[in-house]
């Protein structure tokens, strides 16, 4: 049994790159906890999931022209978004229309472009990333990125707060409520940029909204809410993570896994806004 | 036949319309004539050419509008008739032309002064917050960026949510709460605001007859300290009775007066075309919604 046990736990942590990628996912946990919060909150779960894609030909393009790809994959993030804003303004698209459309015209662009000139490769990591390739330069960029967005958002945290919450009352106190829209979308292609060669797209997504919607099943704060989610998400992590060594899976989509089924399980299980609760309750669920 | 019956209301309004007196002009003439000199303080909010359009739709087409402290202002209208509209040009929000002035300084220069009551539909209120951090809200514009609340803030938290009777509630989370109480909250935090222009969008609306008595006592206590408070509202017999002043509109001005001045059959269906009703020989008049 406890042989068992530092099989699975203690023997992994010995291997470089097995820290490696623990300290990249908890670093990331620590940012996606606040900033993902508020993506759930204020509805961007789509729109997080469609910039991850869409970067993807700023991926390409600047490992085909030599670009740093930090640079790359932002300006594409802002060419894109801007699409996606300008698009939306025709009421006959609409929001949800033209972020579906803009995003997967621009990942379609990134797989003809690899296609084209045989990196086939580049696209696996893109989705999965190489979460055992990630090396202490990395980190540090992660941390000092995380350190900024959390700074940010620390600074903006009462504006956020009634932005979320009531984008007219902002507009109304004379908020530039544009602005920080359009910061708050900033900050979170930065989170996702820098996650990506790491975790890849699908797990910054899952960072970025699987954990916060998992957290907002179990409490009714947002403190807590933040806090929860940070713990899901670092959990989720080096669980998966060890999981991935100890049975030699890809270590991005096993977290996934790991992350979505604690979701399904609040889902069910949560006591006061899961499925089962809600259907044992015998009185209303709002009280007055 | 539907056609017929519908001409034949068109032309009684258009008559209506045609005998209305303008108050509008009467109003504003009222506010600098020699005659009301005791009566003549300055305003406190004036619009002027205000026009609103979204795309192709006009909202609001020139309106012009002085309005005193010390008075509870109605706005009544139908459905799309602006009145919200008016209120967020007031405010800044839409993308209107005219000017907004308070004691003579544009809104830049003088937004701390307008609190502002949105309409509690607009908002989530799933949203993970307790009644005081909601209320708190009111105070962010005062204590900037960056900083938290300081203790005067979070003693006008207090005294504002003890004003609606909800300080008891102040540690609840907001989806506790009923329609009645959001909107006492959402009262309390235009209190926390401390502007002394009020501009409240269907506080009566979907709120239980207790928190209707505390929110109208609360105004009438307002107006007598000198603020001034305007209420978009579809409730008539509240406009009727509890206003000092009535304002309608339907994508312009079409009146304002004292509500014995505006609740005419004339006015009315003037206001609301074919969904207003008049039977018994103008005596009773029934709006259609």
């Amino acid at each position: 049994m406890l042989e068992e046990f530092n099989q699975f736990f203690i023997e992994p942590l010995s291997a470089p790159y097995v820290q490696q990628a623990l300290f990249e996912v908890i670093i990331l946990s620590l940012v996606v906890a606040v900033l993902g919060s508020y993506v759930v909150l204020r509805g961007l779960s789509f729109l997080s999931l469609a910039l991850s894609h869409a970067i993807f030909p700023g991926v390409v393009l600047s490992a085909l022209l030599g670009f740093n790809f930090l640079l790359g994959s932002l300006v594409v993030g802002v060419v894109v978004s801007l699409l996606i804003g300008i698009a939306s303004r025709n009421v006959r698209v609409g929001h949800d229309s033209a972020i579906g459309s803009i995003y997967t015209g621009a990942f379609a662009v990134g797989i003809v472009l690899i296609s084209y000139v045989g990196l086939n490769r580049r696209l696996s990591e893109f989705l999965f990333g190489r979460l055992f390739g990630v090396g202490w330069d990395d980190i540090v960029i992660t941390a000092v990125v995380a350190t900024l967005v959390l700074f940010l958002l620390w600074v903006a945290r009462k504006e956020l707060l009634l932005l979320s919450f009531d984008r007219n009352m902002a507009q109304a106190q004379g908020l530039p409520v544009n602005w920080l829209e359009l910061g708050f979308l900033a900050l979170m292609a930065l989170v996702v940029v820098v996650a990506l060669p790491a975790v890849g797209n699908i797990q910054i997504v899952a960072l970025l909204v699987t954990s916060p919607a998992t957290a907002r099943l179990l409490t009714d704060q947002l403190r807590p809410m933040m806090i929860i989610s940070g713990l899901l998400a670092m959990f989720g992590g080096v669980f998966g993570i060890l999981l991935a060594v100890r049975f030699n899976l890809v270590p991005g989509a096993t977290v996934v896994v790991v992350l979505t089924v604690i979701f399904m399980l609040a889902y069910f299980f949560s006591p006061k806004h899961g499925v089962l609760a809600q259907f044992f309750s015998k009185s209303p669920i709002k009280t007055t | 036949m539907e056609n017929k019956r519908r001409n034949e209301l068109d032309k009684s309004k258009l008559a209506a319309f045609n005998n209305l007196p303008d108050l509008r002009e009467v109003e504003l003439g009222a506010d600098c004539g020699p005659e009301c000199a005791e009566e003549c303080q300055p305003s406190l909010l004036e619009i002027r050419g205000l026009n609103v359009a979204y795309r192709a739709n006009v909202a609001l087409r020139d309106v012009n509008l002085k309005l005193r402290a010390g008075q509870l202002v109605g706005i009544i209208g139908p459905n799309g008739a602006g009145k919200s509209t008016l209120l967020k040009s007031i405010l800044g929000m839409t993308n209107a032309t005219g000017q907004i002035l308070i004691e003579g300084q544009p809104l830049k220069q003088a937004r701390q002064r307008l609190a502002y009551v949105p309409q509690k539909e607009e908002v989530r209120w799933d949203f993970p917050v307790t009644v005081g951090d909601v209320v708190m809200m009111g105070r962010y514009k005062r204590i900037g960026w960056v900083w938290g609340p300081g203790k005067a803030d979070h003693q006008a938290v207090e005294e504002a949510l003890e004003q609606v009777e909800m300080l008891p509630l102040k540690g609840r989370q907001i989806s506790q709460l009923s329609g009645g109480q959001q909107q006492r909250v959402f009262m309390a935090r235009a209190l926390a605001q401390q502007g002394d222009i009020i501009l409240l969008d269907e506080p009566l609306t979907g709120v239980d007859v207790t928190s209707q008595e505390v929110i109208l006592n609360l105004l009438h206590r307002l107006v007598a300290d000198g603020k001034l408070i305007l209420m978009a509202t579809h409730d008539l017999n509240a406009a009727s009775q509890e206003c000092d002043m009535v304002v309608c509109i339907n994508r312009r001005l079409v009146a304002m007066g004292q509500p014995s001045e505006v609740f005419t059959p004339e006015v009315l269906t003037a206001t609301y075309g074919g969904r207003a009703i008049t039977l018994n020989g103008n005596s009773s008049t029934f709006i259609l919604e």
